[in-house]
């Protein structure tokens, strides 16, 4: 099935010039009934290894703070901006399993639960706040939620010290049990989000005849189910639930609502060789999604956790989780503060594209939540504590941002999540290890 | 039931059932067990003492043999006077004290194994002592006797993975489309991408499933007959070229270039005589007044001539002739070359045709017999004559449902496929687009998308309603063949003597071994086993520094990998001995990778076998895919080159580090001026680390001849290379050569190590406990018959774990 979409295969040699082709006939445009108020996205951003703190940390506390040497891109936008320091995932402290702190800490970080320590069976960590979300608001957009990533899941070996590659391959749960695979081809993730029809045939057409499939297998699902074992019967469980998610998608497309226009955007075929034009191709594709309203729940990982790749387009031409290994190397350490001073820059040019992204009566950073953060701090010492944290947006002018929060009693990361749930009109009264609201955010 | 995990050679897991009990005795045994010294009476004398089969009572066996082991060797370290890494072993009181703390014995047995305990300053047992205090330590904690009946293991149902998936649709259907590439990835457990327990199926997965299945009906199934043409396409390298024509090999620019006279054509068969479209895709590069001109011929027949036009984009040039059934050239012909070396704008100074491909379309008429096979073997029969269309459906359903369920369709299966082509036509679709839609609905079924192994439908098998143990059914044993020794749906072949009922009878099933392994689908054994076992995949990943190594590039990459593949490909097609891997002196080089290793006298593109007769090259070790997967991006790594032989030829993975490193930041906070240097030998001071680093180290040590892209160096920068290393018990080596020999004298391990692995990728289940005493079997069965890379899959596909299955109770 080729995807008939307005979409042009870029030429060799365009590389990262490429832009976001924000055009003004393509206003948002929302698959759900009228609402007044524009909606609140939310979005987490991870990173991996950590970061070195004494060049994150900003000085200062409250409104009069200095970003660190190595969040300086943000500067630009900081009144859009809240620094949070202190948080942390303690989930993903050892609790006597032993050596795997990268597999724990992206396990860990969006879902505030202890991974099972397996290389296969029984695998288990706990649903992920974006996943909460994508459960209450899902039904809203076209797609429940997105996940997207730059790296491959490693393919062979081992990932991280008897840890199944599972846990450093996503950070988003849809359940404690099955991870979300994520999308690493720009072209792919544009088609999930904007592709309708194939083969010429029409869309409506196209949705009966898939649920009658659908229909067919999901029976075939239930009965095969009562002929199989416990293990066995949670895959198959695993079947109906994707089964369930698109036939609801099917029935949400057919309730009379607009379609999303097609925007033009150009994205090479397969995955980009140049990581920088990678993850600008992936932020802008989340501004995209956010923009037209195609879904309001983004996961992407800059790198899966414990990710070795080098950044040569700023010099660092050793292995990322290498040199986070530093024991305070001098050398190394400034080769880190060059890749975290690298992706804080990447995350505030998309910062920047929301913020000039019209969006209701303001703009688009306005109505988002962005989390950016690693589920480690010090990458030397596997700290999961002191994270580095940023949120960006006002979540709909219900967050002061502008401030470097301090938490001292070093709350759970989770604690944020609650309150940015609620910001999402998904409220929980709790989510895997959390022990109250954030509320110092509050605006 | 047993769902041990299985952690490498001698190492075992946890019990996940049976050892719940065991934590409430834990806390019972606590206490009397601090005032219990050794050769104390059992304290449990009631309690059955954990069967050991011919071995002798546990208990005695712990008295006059283990107890003195550990007085000799452990105690300094881990008794009363001192318990390092809060480890003790002068409280166990008996065999089952021990077995009441699996952890602690768990880890001394990977310690034992792996050589990095006892440190080097105490005495060092004998190998033989070593293998038998392992044996009897994992007898106790893990509780099984070889001698009995041992339990062949539930595979959790598992889905096709994306190798499965694409090879499944080429040999069902007959089509190259590879829809799995865009699959997201595989999740890994146990080493492999295939572990039922880890593969999951999120909604994206299902979603693309979806598109991928309409794909392929789409691409089966002419929906309207009427309007088929037939097209047949060649382009770029399937072209051939004549007079000046040159093709470009650069990789981002191939194509074919007529110069001054010349041409490029294809042939292409006319199945019967009728009207066709011949279509020439060309870019002219004009110069002077003209553009180029291209004269199209059939045979040597002209047919038109074009002006080339088409300067930016490529242009198409067509006409429509009747041809003559048979094979026949289409081609083009440069006709007006022309060259004016002082033409003021450089571009048009030569006139060239470039030729990208050629086409035809037709016949324009359609019969049957034009359709693509996929179709003619799908739409067997047409609601025509007084056939309904459910009946019609009925019929084209029922052999491919066998196919794809990989086992016979029950008539209630097929009449409900039937029925959704039914519906269809009745909604006002062609038939054709009605069976679309159910190959659509086959191709997302679970039975298609899973492997099920739930009795056999036909037999009328109910869910099992308490563990039990049975054969697989032949239906099942098939998939189970195929998917291990070629990642794809069995052929019709098995399915026919599984529905014969025979293939679970030895002789069948050793001849269709022997068929199977003769099969270039074996291709797959190299593509997703031995990338896996020696994480070749890992390579694509991998990315030297530039200023450090200037000559690695995607090229070399791939040549590094393409010798890998061909050599493990040689193992197999061969049927070598798989000791190969070790001591092997030949491999498949290229002109590239030839110039990478020094050797002269390889020329082209094109890998050839090479004898090696240096010091230097030796089996799969010295190979520049493996060293270079196991550097750091500026220099090499002994300790992971180290850790890579461990894990993947010995078996014997070293333990986790600990989860921090506390002991070296108390040496920063004392010594916060020490050079990196200092701090790590420091570090290595700590026996802890020193223990694990001293064995990976020495074996990493051994290949530091090879830089970090595998090339030969006989300096470190100003220092000369020093290769030598010595391993736990005294051997000692100098050099890859010595290396590759002190590894063959541990042959057995390695056997022991490639067993596990294949057997693992075989069953798709990480293994358990019990699974030990089958790898047992097979390493003695695969040394009987001389190691042959044969031996190992033969020894496989007859072992209880891979014919039978133990079932699970189902909730209701």
């Amino acid at each position: 099935m080729s995807v008939q979409l307005n979409r042009r295969t870029m030429l060799k040699g365009v590389g990262c010039a490429l832009g976001l082709p924000l055009l003004d006939a393509m206003a948002p445009q929302r698959l759900a009934a009228a609402e007044d108020a524009a909606p609140v996205r939310m979005a987490f951003v991870s990173f991996p290894n950590g970061a070195i703190m004494d060049a994150w940390r900003p000085a200062g506390e409250g409104e009069s703070f200095e970003f660190g040497p190595t969040m300086q891109p943000l500067a630009e936008l900081r009144s859009h901006v809240t620094v949070l320091t202190g948080l942390a995932q303690e989930n993903g402290f050892a609790k006597g399993d032993g050596a795997g702190d990268h597999a724990r800490s992206s396990a860990s970080l969006l879902t505030g639960a202890h991974p099972v320590k397996t290389s296969g069976a029984n695998i288990r960590v706990g649903q992920s706040v974006d996943q909460t979300a994508a459960e209450r608001v899902g039904h809203l957009t076209k797609l429940p939620s997105l996940e997207i990533g730059i790296e491959p899941g490693k393919d062979a070996g081992s990932c991280d010290s008897g840890y199944s590659c599972a846990y450093s391959n996503s950070i988003s749960w849809r359940d404690a049990t099955t991870p979300m695979a994520k999308e690493i081809k720009p072209r792919l993730v544009f088609d999930r989000l904007f592709g309708t029809s194939a083969g010429g045939a029409g869309p409506s057409r196209r949705n009966r005849v898939r649920q009658s499939v659908l229909d067919l297998v999901s029976e075939q699902a239930a009965d095969l189910k009562n002929h199989l074992g416990r293990g066995d019967q949670k895959k198959i469980d695993q079947y109906f639930s994707s089964v369930r998610e698109i036939e609801q998608r099917i029935s949400r497309a057919g309730q009379n609502r607009q379609e999303i226009a097609v925007p033009e955007f150009e994205t090479p075929e397969g995955k980009p060789d140049d990581v920088q034009e990678h993850i600008r191709l992936m932020y802008d594709l989340m501004v995209l999604a956010f923009q037209t309203d195609a879904t309001r729940v983004i996961t992407f990982m800059a790198a899966n956790e414990g990710s070795n790749r080098p950044y040569r387009m700023v010099g660092v031409n050793s292995g990322h989780h290498e040199l986070s290994h530093h024991r305070n190397d001098e050398e190394k350490v400034e080769q880190l503060k060059k890749i975290d001073l690298f992706l804080v820059g990447e995350f505030a040019r998309f910062l920047g594209r929301l913020r000039e992204t019209p969006d209701g009566s303001g703009n688009l950073l306005d109505n988002c939540m962005v989390m950016y953060g690693s589920g480690l701090s010090d990458g030397n010492r596997h700290k999961h504590d002191d994270l580095p944290i940023i949120l960006a947006g006002r979540g709909g002018g219900t967050i002061k941002s502008g401030r470097h929060i301090v938490v001292r009693e070093g709350a759970p990361l989770n604690n944020l999540f609650l309150s940015m749930l609620d910001r999402m009109g998904s409220g929980v009264s709790s989510l895997g290890d959390s022990t109250g609201r954030l509320k110092v955010i509050d605006a | 039931m047993r769902k041990a995990k299985y952690l490498g050679q001698l190492v075992f897991g946890k019990l996940a059932g049976d050892h719940r009990r065991d934590e409430g005795v834990f806390v019972v045994l606590q206490i009397p067990m601090a005032v219990l010294f050794f050769g104390a009476i059992a304290i449990c004398a009631s309690a059955a003492p954990p069967p050991t089969g011919d071995k002798g009572d546990p208990d005695a066996i712990y008295r006059s043999q283990v107890v003195p082991f550990l007085k000799k060797h452990c105690l300094e370290c881990h008794g009363a006077d001192a318990q390092e890494g809060d480890v003790r072993f002068d409280q166990f009181g008996d065999a089952k004290a021990v077995a009441a703390d699996e952890k602690t014995w768990q880890r001394t047995i990977q310690m034992l194994r792996s050589g990095a305990m006892p440190p080097e300053d105490v005495a060092q047992p004998s190998e033989q002592t070593r293998r038998s205090i392992v044996n009897w330590i994992e007898r106790t904690i893990y509780n099984f006797d070889c001698d009995q009946a041992v339990e062949p293991g539930h595979v959790t149902i598992r889905r096709l993975n994306r190798a499965e998936y694409n090879n499944t649709i080429r040999d069902l259907l007959g089509i190259a489309l590879r829809p799995a590439d865009d699959f997201p990835s595989d999740d890994v457990g146990g080493g492999f991408d295939n572990i039922g327990d880890v593969l999951s199926l999120p909604p994206l997965l299902m979603e693309k499933y979806l598109a991928a299945a309409e794909q392929i009906a789409e691409h089966s199934i002419v929906a309207d007959p009427s309007q088929y043409v037939r097209s047949q396409f060649k382009f770029r390298d399937q072209l051939h070229g004549d007079g000046s024509a040159r093709y470009d090999y650069s990789q981002n620019n191939r194509k074919w270039t007529i110069y001054s006279t010349g041409s490029v054509g294809a042939d292409f068969d006319f199945r019967r005589a009728g009207r066709y479209t011949l279509r020439i895709i060309a870019v002219g590069q004009p110069a002077g007044d003209e553009s180029p001109r291209m004269e199209m011929r059939l045979d040597d027949q002209k047919v038109k001539v074009f002006d080339v036009n088409a300067t930016q984009q490529r242009g198409r040039y067509e006409v429509k002739w009747d041809v003559p059934a048979g094979r026949h050239r289409v081609s083009g012909h440069f006709l007006n070359d022309f060259e004016d070396p002082t033409a003021e704008d450089r571009k048009r100074r030569d006139r060239n045709l470039i030729v990208d491909s050629i086409e035809i379309d037709g016949p324009h008429d359609p019969q049957p017999e034009d359709y693509p096979e996929t179709h003619r073997r799908l739409i067997l029969v047409r609601p025509e004559g007084g056939l309904s269309a459910l009946a019609a459906a009925q019929t084209n359903l029922k052999p491919f449902i066998d196919r794809a369920f990989r086992r016979p369709a029950t008539a209630n299966e097929v009449s409900s496929y039937a029925t959704l082509v039914d519906r269809a036509v009745e909604q006002g679709d062609s038939f054709e687009q009605g069976m679309q839609i159910a190959v659509t609905a086959i191709l997302v079924s679970p039975h298609f998308l899973f492997r099920v192994e739930g009795g056999d439908v036909n037999r009328g098998d109910k869910a099992p309603t308490e563990n039990s143990v049975r054969p697989v059914g032949d239906f099942e044993l098939a998939s189970r063949l195929s998917y291990f020794l070629w990642s794809s749906t069995p052929d019709d072949e098995l399915l026919g003597l599984a529905a014969k009922n025979k293939l679970h009878e030895d002789a069948v099933l050793r001849e269709q071994v022997r068929r199977m392994l003769a099969d270039s689908k074996t291709q797959a054994l190299v593509d997703n086993f031995f990338t896996q076992w020696l994480n070749l995949r890992l390579l694509d990943g991998v990315a030297p520094d530039p200023l450090v190594f200037p000559n690695f590039d995607a090229e070399l990459k791939a040549a590094m990998r393409k010798e890998t593949e061909l050599f493990a490909s040689a193992i197999v097609r061969e049927d070598r001995s798989v000791l190969d891997f070790l001591g092997g002196r030949f491999s498949y080089l290229n002109e590239r990778l030839a110039k990478h290793y020094g050797i002269e006298g390889v020329q082209g593109p094109e890998f050839q076998r090479v004898v090696f007769n240096d010091k230097r090259r030796v089996g799969v070790l010295t190979q520049a895919s493996i060293l270079t997967l196991t550097s750091n991006p500026g220099r090499t790594s002994p300790v992971k080159r180290g850790k890579w032989m461990l894990e993947n030829i010995l078996g014997s993975p070293p333990p986790d580090p600990p989860p921090d490193v506390p002991d070296l930041d108390a040496v920063q906070k004392a010594k916060p001026n020490a050079t990196l240097r200092k701090q790590l030998e420091i570090h290595r001071e700590n026996p802890v680390c020193a223990s694990c680093h001293k064995v990976m180290d020495q074996l990493g040590f051994g290949l530091e001849n090879f830089d970090a892209t595998g090339r030969w160096r006989d300096k470190d920068g100003t220092f000369a290379i020093d290769a030598s290393g010595e391993l736990p018990g005294g051997a000692k080596f100098n050099g890859p050569l010595s290396l590759a020999k002190v590894l063959d004298k541990r042959r057995s391990e390695f056997v022991r190590c490639l067993t596990e692995k294949m057997l693992t990728f075989a069953l798709g289940r990480e293994l358990a406990v019990q699974d030990r005493c089958t790898v047992d079997k097979i390493v003695e069965q695969v040394e009987e018959k001389d190691f042959r890379f044969s031996a190992i899959v033969d020894a496989i596909i007859t072992c209880d774990p891979f014919r039978k299955t133990s079932s699970e109770v189902s909730q209701p």
